[in-house]
């Protein structure tokens, strides 16, 4: 819908799937996926920042970071590790959480695959998101279709900033 | 705008999740997804007692899910676009906050494997002036 053409990017009813080939060896694309020092260096999206990443990689270990706004609001998210299988695999599930890891009551959790493939010296890194489903979801996506078609991003932008400014 | 997106609707999502949280309402609500009805209506196709819809259609209303629409001496419930939209566009967001990450990795990965090769060339130009 909106602008998103692009044909690495697949939607489905509560989930999609985004690739992207990095050039760079697998190892390494599993360690800046897996290490809080890497993850600090670009996993917020602009302009905050991680000052705080812990990482327990196990499975059902967690995954605990906070984000920061400039003006210094945070923001705590949490994922538990279902599989881990280095270099290739990573299944966790996510949420927002509060400063200690406890999961934020009412918000969907969301299921992350990341799978990483080799070509030619490069990696491919896919990431697969799948939503809690339930009917919510359902009645969203089928509303989203309705009126995704004609409404650009900005549109919905704007429509944010409305409902935010109430 | 991503960020707006991702942390602005935690209390949509919440009212949201935390009102459909129970399977009746979970079923009124896809019920009037085909289109308003009546209270007598959807006591009908959920087979349970009305004073129990009712209580549920309360709990749907407080949430901004559902409205009222009073027609003569019967209430119809319809659903409200809003918070579905609210929602849709919190997904989107995922999907935006995934192309932007890739983005910043892509240059990240770049740095990184450019200052690993550039130093131990340093290191050897110095050895040779030395």
């Amino acid at each position: 819908m909106s602008n998103d053409q692009s044909p690495n990017t697949r939607v489905g009813e509560q989930e999609f799937v985004m690739e992207r080939l990095f050039n760079a060896p697998r190892a390494l694309m599993f360690q800046v996926f897996t290490q809080p020092e890497h993850l600090k260096r670009w996993w917020a999206p602009q302009p905050y920042t991680v000052p705080v990443c812990t990482i327990d990689l196990r499975p059902g270990g967690i995954w605990h970071y906070c984000l920061r706004s400039p003006k210094g609001e945070v923001h705590w998210a949490r994922s538990v590790y279902r599989e881990i299988v280095p270099p290739e695999k990573l299944v966790y599930t996510s949420t927002f959480a509060d400063e200690h890891a406890n999961p934020t009551e009412g918000i969907p959790e969301h299921l992350t695959t990341l799978t990483f493939t080799e070509e030619e010296g490069k990696t491919r890194v896919m990431a697969h998101v799948q939503f809690a489903s339930g009917e919510a979801l359902k009645v969203a996506v089928g509303l989203g279709m309705l009126e995704g078609m004609s409404i650009t991003w900005e549109e919905l932008g704007e429509y944010v900033q409305e409902l935010q400014a109430k | 705008m991503t960020r707006i997106f991702l942390f602005g609707y935690t209390i949509t999502m919440k009212t949201l999740w935390t009102a459909l949280a129970d399977p009746n309402r979970e079923h009124i609500v896809e019920l009037l997804r085909d289109g308003p009805l009546t209270v007598g209506e959807l006591t009908r196709r959920l087979g349970i007692r009305q004073p129990q819809v009712s209580k549920h259609l309360k709990v749907l209303s407080e949430a901004a899910i559902v409205e009222v629409l009073p027609q003569a001496n019967r209430r119809i419930y319809r659903l409200r676009r809003e918070p579905f939209q609210e929602l849709e566009a919190w997904l989107q967001s995922f999907r935006r906050l995934w192309e932007e990450r890739f983005d910043r990795l892509d240059d990240y990965l770049q740095e990184i494997q450019a200052a690993e090769q550039q130093p131990s060339h340093r290191s050897e130009d110095n050895n040779d002036v030395e």
